[in-house]
C-alpha cells in the first residue's frame, strides 16, 4: 500500500511531521474522548493522519494547524462513524426555544424543600462511567460538541472554527446534546430507582389522588 | 460593569442565559444581568449550581494520554514522514 506522504517532497514531509508530533497527544485524547474504545480510537487518530497527508495544500496556515487537524478528527469523527440508527439526525441547524428542552435539574429539583437539594444528590450518584456510558449513547454530531465544549472546554469561537459551523449553530447543537445527555442520564437514575417515576407522571398521580 | 448597573431580567430570561453563563461565554452584560439575578433568586441560584456541578463531572473525563503508546499504524505514518 502506497504511504499517504508518498505525493510529498521531503521537505513538505518535513513541514507535516513538525506541525503533527506537538498535536499527537492532543488528537489521540480527543479520539479517546469521541470513540467508545481505545481501537476505534486509534483507528481514528491513524485516519485523521492520512487525511492530514492527502489535504496538506489545503493548510493554509501553519499557525491554524491545530484547528485543522481537530476539524479533520471530528469530521472523519461524524462521518466515519456515523451508525445506522443515527443517519437520520442530519440537519440539526434550527432548535427552537420553545421545542421542550430535557433538563435533570427541571426533573429533579423540588424548590420547596429547603433541607436538601435531590438534583445535586443524584447528580453524585452517577460514577464517571455512567457519564462516559451515556456520551457513547449520543449521535456522533451531539458527542462531538460534548466533548469539545464541555469535557475539552473550548470556547464557542474555537468550536464554530474547528466545525466551520456558526456560533449560533454552535449554542443550539449544545444545547441539544446537552438535553440529550441528561435524558439518558434521567433514564439511567430512574433504572437504578433513585427516582421513582417521571415528574409528569407523579404530578399526574397526585392530581388524582386528589380528584 | 458592576452588578448593580445591570439590567433587571426576570427567571424566564435568566434561564436562557444559563447556558452561555456556565460555559463561561456569555455576551455584553448577561453576566452581571444573571449574576443579579442570582443574588435574589434561589431556584435560578440552585439551577446554576446544579449546571456547575453537571459540567465539572463532563470535565473530570477528560483522558490522560500520557502513558498511552502510539498505535503501530499512527507510528507507520509518521516514520513514512
Amino acid at each position: 500500500m502506497t504511504s499517504p506522504c508518498a505525493q510529498h517532497s521531503p521537505e513538505e514531509r518535513k513541514q507535516l511531521k513538525e506541525i503533527i508530533l506537538p498535536i499527537l497527544d492532543d488528537l489521540q485524547r480527543v479520539g479517546m474522548e469521541l470513540c467508545r474504545s481505545q481501537s476505534e480510537a486509534e483507528e481514528l487518530v491513524a485516519e485523521t493522519l492520512v487525511r492530514a497527508c492527502e489535504n496538506f495544500g489545503s493548510l493554509r496556515a501553519h499557525s491554524k494547524a491545530k484547528q485543522w487537524l481537530m476539524g479533520i478528527l471530528t469530521n472523519v469523527f461524524i462521518s466515519k462513524y456515523r451508525t445506522k440508527q443515527t443517519r437520520r439526525e442530519v440537519v440539526y441547524d434550527e432548535y427552537s426555544d420553545e421545542e421542550q428542552k430535557f433538563s435533570l435539574f427541571d426533573e429533579l429539583s423540588q424548590p420547596f424543600f429547603w433541607w436538601g437539594n435531590p438534583e445535586r444528590e443524584v447528580m453524585n450518584k452517577f460514577l464517571d462511567d455512567d457519564l462516559k456510558r451515556a456520551m457513547n449513547s449520543l449521535p456522533e454530531e451531539s458527542r462531538a460538541i460534548v466533548v469539545m465544549c464541555d469535557v475539552e472546554g473550548c470556547s464557542y469561537e474555537e468550536i464554530a472554527s474547528v466545525l466551520t459551523i456558526p456560533i449560533g449553530t454552535v449554542r443550539s447543537r449544545l444545547s441539544r446534546a446537552s438535553s440529550e445527555l441528561q435524558k439518558h442520564l434521567y433514564d439511567h437514575a430512574v433504572d437504578m430507582g433513585w427516582v421513582a417515576q417521571r415528574r409528569e407522571d407523579r404530578e399526574r398521580k397526585a392530581v388524582n389522588e386528589q380528584g | 460593569m458592576s452588578k448593580d448597573k445591570a439590567r433587571d431580567i426576570d427567571c424566564q430570561e435568566a434561564l436562557k442565559l444559563v447556558a452561555a453563563y456556565v460555559d463561561k461565554q456569555a455576551e455584553g452584560d448577561d453576566t452581571e444581568a444573571l449574576e443579579k439575578h442570582l443574588d435574589s433568586c434561589r431556584h435560578c441560584f440552585d439551577r446554576v449550581e446544579f449546571e456547575k456541578l453537571f459540567k465539572n463531572r463532563l470535565r473530570a473525563l477528560k483522558v490522560d494520554v500520557s502513558s498511552m503508546n502510539l498505535s503501530p499504524k499512527v507510528r507507520q505514518i509518521l516514520e513514512d514522514l
